[in-house]
């Protein structure tokens, strides 16, 4: 059953750090270092916490309900705990970018709605013809 | 920064107008969505009858309405009058 | 024993630091909780879906907890910058930013809990749907974020703008009311939007030839379900770039404070309410997609007058930034 999670995990994953390690280079490239180097730490956090969502889905299931909302508090805040890292980082060094740090920690979700919305206009044209 | 009773008094005013206001438009708004959200089911039942339910969400609508109007009077009676 | 201004910033920051992660969290808990709760259930009926079922809240909830993300940023930096400033407004703003990202948060992250939910109980039911079921639900999770994003905006506004030359009395209220008045707005649309898309996936499960209609429906609905918390930004907008002329007495910032508490509080019923109108409307054009027209016209003028005291809130806020 954890066959699907992974492999989507997977995809989204790879797909988020190639996008970043390109959008980062290219900005180190323009002469962007510390917002290149942001985004690519932040990306990098999104994926663990995108990983660590997977692995505590399990752990929810057959609990009761109180169990269950303790469960997640827990979870949203040990994920947070996490990733505070690169926006601490972000506010203490010079060396990244704050707000390309924001933008990375939310690749990962961007590719997941790219990916959707893409496949639905998809459907619709093919619908339409 | 001395402060003065008539002072006062307006500032506790304009604070009850703004939390009467407040407050009072919480219960008018959940309760006129659920009026329509009932509509839409009768009409979706029913749609022969849709000019009709239209008409009894509307007036159910406008009578839980008035407990907002209440506390619109009541915030500009406390801005304007007291 | 006498505070100076550094100490009182401080206080500030971490006070508003402390509200923003506290309620942004449980926020993003309550909802993850619930959408467990009935992807149990769904489990319960239906345990071969469980693959498919695990896919759409891995991704489901990497989208719901974007509110609690926001809420992350703006409180690590309150917490971790250095605030070097010269006037007590800076005080209110940094309060006002706290305030504004966590209650703004809240509705957000219960709101995308429901579709969530609902979605896991439709893959239960109709395994073959998953596909439209989950695209369904990502869009209207991310709707539901946009109340959020309002909330985030003020924060952002309230935190890099400089005050140093505003003046102290009335504004220190403007600023708190700014605050309330996005974050509170924020919290009825985040619920409303989410009570929405939970009537569109399950109307989606029910009857899957509906597909089109019910989406767009939806976006519709979550669209004006947004109107409250726009008009809670409007008034924060106003509240935080208006110009003020200094004074001794408390009642003007009182008005201004109160102007905030009114938009704010006002916008939670209109936005949770015309949530509940729409999920009607969805509910009813999924199993009955022949009368899509007559149910959106009775759906609209629904929502339009449960609208309306959303309206007179603002109308008394403006009354009180405007006219007393």
């Amino acid at each position: 059953m954890m066959e699907s999670v992974r492999e989507t995990q997977k995809k989204y994953c790879s797909r988020a750090m190639t996008a970043a390690i390109l959008i980062g280079f290219g900005l180190i490239l323009a002469g962007q270092t510390p917002m290149g180097k942001g985004v690519i730490l932040g990306t990098l956090f999104s994926v663990i916490n995108f990983i660590l969502i997977g692995e505590t889905l399990p752990l929810k299931l057959g609990k009761s309900k109180e169990k269950t909302f303790f469960l997640s508090l827990g979870s949203v805040m040990v994920r947070n705990l996490l990733m505070a890292v690169p926006l601490i980082l972000a506010l203490k060094f010079d060396q990244f970018n704050l707000f390309a740090t924001i933008g990375g920690l939310f690749l990962v979700q961007l590719m997941i709605l790219a990916d959707h919305l893409l496949s639905r206009i998809s459907q619709t044209q093919k619908s339409q013809i | 920064m001395a402060i003065e009773g008539a002072d006062l008094v307006k500032a506790a005013a304009y604070l009850g107008a703004g939390i009467s206001m407040g407050l009072g438009a919480i219960g008018p708004g959940v309760g006129e969505g659920m009026a329509a959200a009932k509509a839409c089911e009768a009409i979706g039942r029913n749609p022969q009858e849709a000019g009709l339910l239209t008409r009894t969400m509307l007036v159910g609508q406008a009578v839980s309405e008035s407990t907002g109007i209440y506390s619109l009077v009541i915030a500009l009676l406390l801005l304007f009058v007291v | 024993m006498p505070y100076d201004l550094q100490t009182w910033i401080k206080v500030a920051a971490f006070a508003g630091g402390g509200l923003a992660m506290g309620f942004g969290a449980i926020g993003a808990a309550i909802g993850e909780g619930y959408t467990a709760a009935q992807a149990n259930s769904a489990l319960a009926r239906n345990p071969g879906s469980v693959g498919t079922i695990f896919k759409s809240m891995l991704v489901g909830q990497a989208i719901a907890e974007s509110a609690s993300i926001f809420a992350l940023v703006i409180a690590m930096i309150l917490l971790f910058s250095n605030f070097t400033a010269t006037s007590y407004v800076t005080v209110a703003g940094l309060l006002g930013a706290g305030l504004s990202i966590g209650f703004g948060a809240i509705g957000s992250g219960v709101g995308s809990g429901f579709p969530a939910g609902a979605a896991c109980i439709g893959m239960g039911r109709q395994p073959a749907m998953s596909g439209r079921l989950t695209t369904n639900m990502l869009i209207g999770s991310a709707v539901c974020q946009t109340p959020s994003i309002f909330a985030l905006v003020t924060s952002f506004i309230l935190i890099f703008s400089d005050f140093s030359k505003v003046p102290v009395n009335p504004a220190w209220a403007a600023l708190l009311g700014a605050g309330f008045a996005s974050g509170l707005g924020a919290i009825g649309s985040g619920i409303g939007g989410g009570v929405v898309a939970e009537a569109s996936c399950e109307g989606i499960a029910r009857h899957p030839a509906s597909v089109r209609q019910v989406t767009n429906i939806m976006l519709l609905g979550q669209a004006i379900t947004q109107t409250p918390a726009i008009l809670g930004l409007l008034v924060s907008f106003i509240l935080i770039f208006k110009k003020f002329t200094a004074t001794d007495a408390i009642a003007p910032g009182m008005a201004l404070l109160s102007a905030g508490l009114c938009m704010g509080i006002g916008a939670i019923g209109p936005g949770l309410g015309e949530g509940i109108a729409s999920s009607g409307g969805v509910r009813w054009i999924a199993r009955n997609p022949a009368f899509t027209g007559t149910l959106t016209r009775t759906m609209l003028v629904g929502m339009a007058v449960a609208e309306s005291t959303a309206i007179y809130s603002m109308v008394i806020a403006l009354v009180l930034v405007f006219v007393v």
